[in-house]
């Protein structure tokens, strides 16, 4: 079970982290990267069940990743769990037309993460 | 000064405070800052840029005392010092406000930019001239710290 | 089958105890000189009784096949339910779905017994045949000629609402990747208002819509299915939950404030404001005895004051603001009378001060005593553990979860709170009761005949501005029964209808409301305005000769002007009209504009500005 965190914040990605190897029943192994040109080039090396990602990042944000990932037939079906502070509705509808899977908006809680993630680990 | 436009920011700033840091705040009046003038005291400052359909700037300053405990909340362990992870914790703090202040205010679409951090004693900030800046000053236990607000076309 | 005959014999034994028992009573109590078979014959109705028998075999048949039929849909719904419920199961719940969209008649058969409103939307966002009984209960009966579901459901919902429905079910459609959740996060009318007409009167429904998708097996989606649930009651349980969290917020606050002071401090304080809400309460009773001392009113605004000041010192922020409202309300009383309607609000302010003064009270003696009873706590060394608040307001939410689940009845009560209340927002149906009560019991008061003609184009008014216009109307009302509407011979001899007419009319106008008032009375006695107004030495006589008719007219709203409610008092001056110009000018911040025709009637104009905060 791989899952690939994406955030600028390290702060964010340990908080992330610590909640969900605390409680997960499955193996759960994290691989890291603070933007989006980071990501890919694990996304690259590695096959990631589950990709928890930020919006607001630099050099390729959160948004511009999942736009390329769902152009890619490898990445089609792949969860896509975005985890932002963007609240608007606005946001989320522009979310859900680049092909996100779901969505959790910041500040977050354990119990929200953990709900969430667990329906897209099998 | 507009109470729509001001109170997504105060109500964002209290959840974020008590979700994310685990602290109830109290916000006080807010009032018009004019640069120079004001006795208030601040040594580091989360700042972000807001464009879109308004232009403007989201800015939270602490003293330092207030600063260290606000980021002792969030990382669990006792901030000595204005290093890495204590600007890093203010960052996603300010990142988190601006963002959650978006779902209030859904009638203007806002892009917010990444945060960038400022240290120093009293450090002055570039605002834009013409536009009036709101303060907010909040009570967090022992101190104070600021949420500034600028939004050209929206505040008056 | 020998159920069906088995539940017939039952029926027709049942059925046949009615006509005999009938019989039998009519034999031994009524005709007692006649057997049962020459009550039949003496009277043919009666053999109809006789029929009984039958046509409760026909019901109690009827009763159990249809009770049976119940319970076999109710368990498919079990299972319905089960299956939806069952998280994690995603791919039977897909399954389900499936088989449901491809049988839709099937699928409204079991829908129909589900409380939630059910219709399923195709491609082209029609609605398909695939609607229940509550859908047809929530938005009517559907027309499916391919009309387009904005036109049908949404025809209430405001016109933005419905362009952005249409974009968001085109997401809806082409987005598979995308989670049912993440799509209901921002559905459009996810929850809206809509207003619905009940038994004559219009109230708002609020309704929370979620939608279901229904994929085929090549994963593309073939139908939405949208899911509406009636939340009115709900929504009044939260507001009432949202009310008990701000005062948990409250005290916590008052908490805070308590730790910041000394502890001697706040002793003080609390025997202080003790010590001065009595001497209001004495104040106040003082007032209650004499109505004109304006010194009173004046002590009471000065203790309040004290109590704000130092409230606000010691940071009981709650205590401060509530006295400044009442410093405030007193201050715009001014030189005017204390009805009874000033009355309740000072009331009211002086409740809420107090029973904040009480919170702060037991939340010291809590705090003090856990400080002494250890030992251990000194004030200034206790830091609030948050953990533990949140644990005490979840359980506080829990317990309000599982009350509102149950307690069916207590949503209704608070439904009918809510109505009264209406959030501040008062009702102008209510203010017609109100009004024709007045009218009715002026008319018999003065022993006339008045018909009030209220209508209104409102639908309602904030608290403030509703109790000042409530004022101004009955003052006026009062006053066109005491002296605007002559008694019935005199209207006779003046060829007008027995009953005297009053007209009210409210309406809003270029973001003020306007307020039309008229009687067909006798009008204003001019000559008689000015000799009271030269009696009551609020003009001199010179310039009471030079005045026009208007400014004459004017004279009754002056303050001063004869206020007294006096039987005796000249007839054609008017009574408790100087309140009426005060509270128009002074409270509502409006203007008012009167005419007078002697013999015809008064009609008078008031505006006054919508309140910024609505």
């Amino acid at each position: 079970m791989k899952i690939l965190l994406v955030d600028d914040s390290m702060i964010m990605r340990n908080i992330l982290k610590n909640i969900i190897s605390d409680q997960m029943m499955v193996d759960t192994e994290f691989k890291e990267a603070p933007d989006g040109k980071a990501a890919f080039e694990i996304l690259d090396h590695n096959t990631i069940d589950l990709l928890l990602v930020d919006w607001n990042m630099p050099e390729l944000n959160g948004l511009e990743l999942v736009k390329m990932l769902r152009m890619m037939d490898k990445y089609k079906n792949l969860p896509i769990l975005m985890v932002t502070a963007e609240s608007a509705k606005y946001n989320v509808m522009e979310a859900i037309k680049e092909g996100v899977t779901d969505y959790i908006v910041k500040p977050i809680t354990a119990a929200m993460i953990l709900k969430k993630t667990e329906m897209y680990i099998k | 000064m507009n109470v729509k436009y001001v109170n997504p920011f105060i109500e964002a700033t209290r959840n974020v405070f008590r979700e994310f840091v685990g602290l109830y705040v109290k916000a006080n009046k807010p009032f018009i800052y004019i640069p120079n003038t004001e006795t208030i005291k601040y040594d580091i400052s989360g700042i972000i840029g807001l464009a879109g359909e308004v232009l403007g700037m989201v800015v939270i300053s602490f003293p330092k005392a207030i600063a260290l405990k606000t980021v002792s909340h969030i990382t669990n362990t006792e901030a000595l010092m204005f290093d890495e992870v204590a600007i890093d914790s203010i960052g996603e703090l300010i990142n988190i406000i601006a963002g959650n202040s978006k779902k209030a205010l859904e009638e203007v679409k806002i892009v917010i930019s990444l945060p960038s951090i400022v240290k120093g004693y009293n450090h002055q900030f570039a605002w834009m001239s013409g536009v009036p800046v709101i303060c907010i000053p909040f009570d967090l236990e022992s101190g104070e710290f600021y949420i500034f607000v600028s939004l050209k076309n929206l505040i008056i | 089958m020998i159920k069906k005959i088995l539940y017939g014999v039952i029926g027709f034994a049942a059925g046949a105890l009615f006509p005999v028992s009938a019989l039998m009573v009519d034999h031994l109590f009524v005709h007692q000189q006649n057997s049962p078979i020459t009550t039949l014959l003496h009277n043919p109705v009666h053999f109809f009784i006789l029929l009984y028998p039958a046509l409760f075999a026909v019901a109690v048949v009827a009763f159990m096949n249809i009770r049976e039929r119940l319970s076999l849909a109710s368990e498919e719904l079990e299972y319905f339910e089960s299956q939806l419920n069952a998280s994690g199961q995603q791919d039977e719940i897909d399954k389900l779905v499936q088989e449901l969209s491809a049988n839709l008649e099937h699928l409204v058969e079991i829908t129909n017994n589900i409380h939630e409103g059910i219709c399923v939307i195709d491609r082209n966002l029609n609605i398909e045949y695939g609607y229940n009984q509550p859908f047809i209960g929530m938005f009517g009966k559907m027309e499916y000629n391919g009309k387009s579901v904005f036109d049908t459901i949404f025809r209430h919902v405001a016109g933005s609402i419905k362009k952005e429905l249409k974009e968001y079910l085109d997401l809806c459609f082409t987005n598979t990747a995308t989670s049912d959740d993440m799509i209901n996060g921002v559905n459009p009318v996810g929850r809206f208002t809509y207003p619905n007409s009940e038994a004559g009167a219009m109230q708002e429904t609020i309704l929370k819509s979620k939608i279901v998708r229904m994929k085929n097996q090549a994963g593309t989606i073939k139908n939405v299915m949208f899911i509406f649930n009636d939340i009115t009651l709900d929504e009044n349980v939260d507001v009432a939950f949202k009310k008990s969290e701000k005062a948990f917020d409250d005290e916590m606050s008052i908490m805070s404030s308590i730790y910041r002071n000394d502890k001697d401090l706040v002793i003080n304080f609390i025997n202080e404001m003790n010590d001065v809400l009595e001497k209001i309460q004495e104040r106040y009773m003082e007032i209650e005895q004499d109505r004109e001392n304006a010194r009173l009113l004046d002590e009471i605004q000065g203790i309040v004051h004290l109590i704000k000041g130092e409230a606000f010192s010691l940071g009981f922020e709650g205590i401060a603001h509530a006295a400044k409202n009442m410093e405030d309300f007193i201050k715009t009383i001014g030189d005017a009378d204390v009805t009874m309607e000033i009355n309740l609000q000072i009331i009211e302010h002086y409740e809420e001060i107090y029973s904040m003064v009480n919170t702060v009270n037991s939340v010291a003696q809590k705090l003090f005593s856990i400080g002494e009873g250890t030992g251990k706590i000194s004030k200034d060394s206790i830091t609030i553990n948050i953990g533990q608040f949140d644990e005490l307001k979840k359980s506080l939410r829990d317990i309000l979860g599982k009350y509102r689940k149950s307690s069916l009845k207590i949503m209704e009560l608070l439904h009918l709170q809510k109505k009264v209340e209406h959030l501040d927002f008062m009702d102008m149906a209510v203010l017609r009761k109100e009004l024709n009560l007045i009218s009715e019991k002026s008319a018999l008061q003065y022993n006339k005949r008045i018909l009030l003609n209220f209508i209104y184009d409102i639908d309602g008014l904030p608290k403030r501005e509703y109790r000042s216009l409530k004022e101004v109307l009955v003052h006026l009302i009062r006053n066109s029964a005491a002296h605007g509407i002559e008694d019935v011979a005199k209207r006779r001899e003046r060829d007008k209808y027995d009953e005297g007419r009053i007209n009210i009319h409210i309406f809003s106008e270029n973001s003020e409301y306007s307020v039309l008032y008229s009687d067909d009375g006798g009008g204003f006695d001019l000559k008689k305005i000015a000799s009271t107004a030269i009696a009551q030495k609020l003009i001199s006589p010179e310039r009471a000769a030079r005045l026009t008719e208007k400014e004459t007219l004017t004279l009754v709203f002056k303050n001063g002007f004869s206020t007294k409610e006096d039987p005796d008092m000249v007839s054609g001056a008017g009574i408790g009209m100087s309140a009426v110009g005060h509270t128009v000018l002074n409270s509502l911040h409006g203007t008012l504009k009167i005419s007078n025709k002697p013999g015809i009637g008064v009609s008078l104009k008031m505006s006054f500005p919508q309140s910024l905060q609505q």
